[in-house]
């Protein structure tokens, strides 16, 4: 499996350092700010770019999939279906790990400035960010396994699309649910994060089943 | 004699289709090599996805090596190597990218092996895939196929496209995979002329059923065509010939032996024929 997990990783490496080198850039705008105004406004926003960038890389080893019909040839090797599934799920992970790790060292850049960080709102962002690189492939993956690999990038941006909208009903929808005493936002972040993991891990069960039938 | 590959009464419908696979059966002799002949669209590629597990079978038996590849047994499938009709590998991978990749999968990944094949082969293993041609692409992939120490090669349509300088090569190495007795390979081709260099049987298919598996020498020794006149075609025996097609003024006879036939029809010519004329015969509507 480890091989697969670095034949996804390879696959998407040149997307993978493109998005790193534009998010260090928009991370750049960051400190300026800071350096620049005194006030980190916009920190909420860049962190937000930042984990949109990386769901691009979702759908790019889809596509070198699709044109080096890799799927077909991975199917004769010596692994389980199972294992195909297993690899892309970790890879996806992999890619949320890298996002959240830029958005991180973005707030520590930021933080170094000592310059005041309004918490509350790049919390939000955060929170919009892993959920949104849960939900996203949690939606893509079982949808591209069984609408084909050529249709990954329509796939991927309403995944994507229908990620955020839900992130948002449900922002709308929690507040009757938030119990007396806590601390809404918080509860509503972590509520959010919850759903993602369970979708996502839901979606690997799904995946698992169309893939373990699927004719290439 | 054992064998690597024993298919039996392999069968797949589709549901928009009216195409299918009826009844496919053969076997791949240990140590020998299986040439897989038929026009486009005949089955051949069918029948090697659904006995590789790509497409499911509606009913038969696939054995390689006396076992069934099911999706739990890895094992088998580490001593079969597969070579579709393009390269598979994503462009953006490197050759040295890719040995990281298969060293992780293949239990006996040979590094060394690789490397030697693509020294061989003249592959730069720090060039990205993408800039390969097509014949450094079926390279790389007969590099891959011929690393991991496989007992059985598949090679789907692998000599197509490629210049005959390259497909000589190939075919060399092919020829070498089955100095050892152990080892076997299935090609499937439409370029009879290098099956009729390097394969020991021929097995022909059409619309989805096998016609006839023979040694291919037989087929080039021991089958010939007659070439007759209209009146001399309706006096043969039926049980003298297999098939037959008109061409103008004269019959072309698919006879099984040209001696015997020879010397019961002494005034009609019998030539040598090859495994074209031999696949255009046999699949010719005129077929009885």
């Amino acid at each position: 499996m480890k091989g697969l997990i670095r034949n996804n990783l390879y696959s998407a490496q040149n997307t993978l350092l493109i998005t790193a080198c534009l998010s260090s850039v928009i991370a750049i705008v960051a400190l300026l700010e800071c350096l620049i105004n005194g006030h980190s406004d916009s920190l909420f926003m860049i962190i937000f770019f930042q984990f949109a960038m990386f769901l691009g890389l979702y759908g790019v080893s889809f596509q070198q999939d699709s044109v080096s019909k890799w799927n077909r040839f991975e199917i004769t090797l010596p692994i389980k279906r199972s294992d195909v599934v297993k690899a892309r799920y970790l890879s996806f992970l992999i890619y949320a790990v890298i996002s959240l790790v830029c958005s991180i060292l973005t707030i520590i850049v930021v933080l170094l400035t000592k310059v005041p960080i309004n918490f509350e709102r790049v919390g939000y962002s955060i929170s919009f960010g892993i959920f949104s690189q849960l939900m996203t492939p949690a939606f893509m993956y079982p949808a591209i396994l069984k609408l084909g690999y050529e249709k990954s990038d329509t796939i991927m941006m309403i995944a994507a699309a229908g990620s955020a909208f839900i992130f948002i009903f449900v922002s709308l929808v929690i507040g009757p649910f938030v119990p007396n005493g806590v601390d809404a936002n918080l509860f509503f972040r972590i509520f959010g994060i919850i759903i993602a993991i369970i979708m996502f891990c839901l979606s690997y069960f799904v995946s698992l089943n169309i893939y373990r039938k699927k004719q290439l | 004699m054992k064998n690597s590959l024993e298919i039996t009464n392999l069968s797949k419908s589709y549901k928009n289709s009216s195409f299918k696979l009826d009844n496919v059966s053969f076997d791949v002799p240990n140590g020998s090599i299986m040439g897989f002949v038929g026009k486009n669209g005949a089955g051949k590629t069918t029948t090697i996805n659904a006995i590789l597990n790509i497409i499911s079978k509606d009913s038969g038996t696939v054995n390689f090596f006396g076992q069934q590849l099911l999706d739990s047994k890895k094992n088998i499938r580490n001593d079969i190597a597969v070579v579709f009709d393009a390269t598979n590998f994503s462009g953006n991978l490197t050759p040295s990218k890719l040995e990281k990749v298969l060293s992780d999968i293949y239990a006996n990944w040979d590094n060394k092996k690789f490397i030697s094949l693509l020294e061989r082969f003249d592959l730069n293993k720090n060039k990205k895939i993408k800039t390969f041609s097509r014949g450094m692409s079926m390279k790389l992939s007969i590099a891959v196929a011929l690393s991991h120490q496989a007992k059985l090669l598949i090679l789907d349509e692998a000599t197509a496209g490629l210049d005959p300088v390259v497909r000589e090569e190939i075919l060399d190495i092919f020829l070498e995979f089955v100095e050892d007795e152990s080892h076997s390979i299935l090609i499937s081709s439409h370029i009879t002329s290098d099956l009729e260099k390097i394969a020991d049987y021929i097995t022909f298919i059409s619309d989805g059923k096998i016609i006839l598996t023979e040694k291919k020498d037989t087929l080039i020794y021991e089958y010939g065509i007659a070439r007759c006149k209209s009146i001399d075609f309706e006096n043969l025996d039926r049980n003298d010939y297999i098939s037959y097609r008109k061409r103008g003024l004269q019959t072309e006879v698919l006879v099984t032996d040209k001696a015997v036939f020879s010397k019961k029809y002494p005034h009609i010519i019998v030539d040598n024929t090859t495994i074209d004329e031999i696949l255009i015969l046999i699949i010719k509507e005129e077929n009885m």
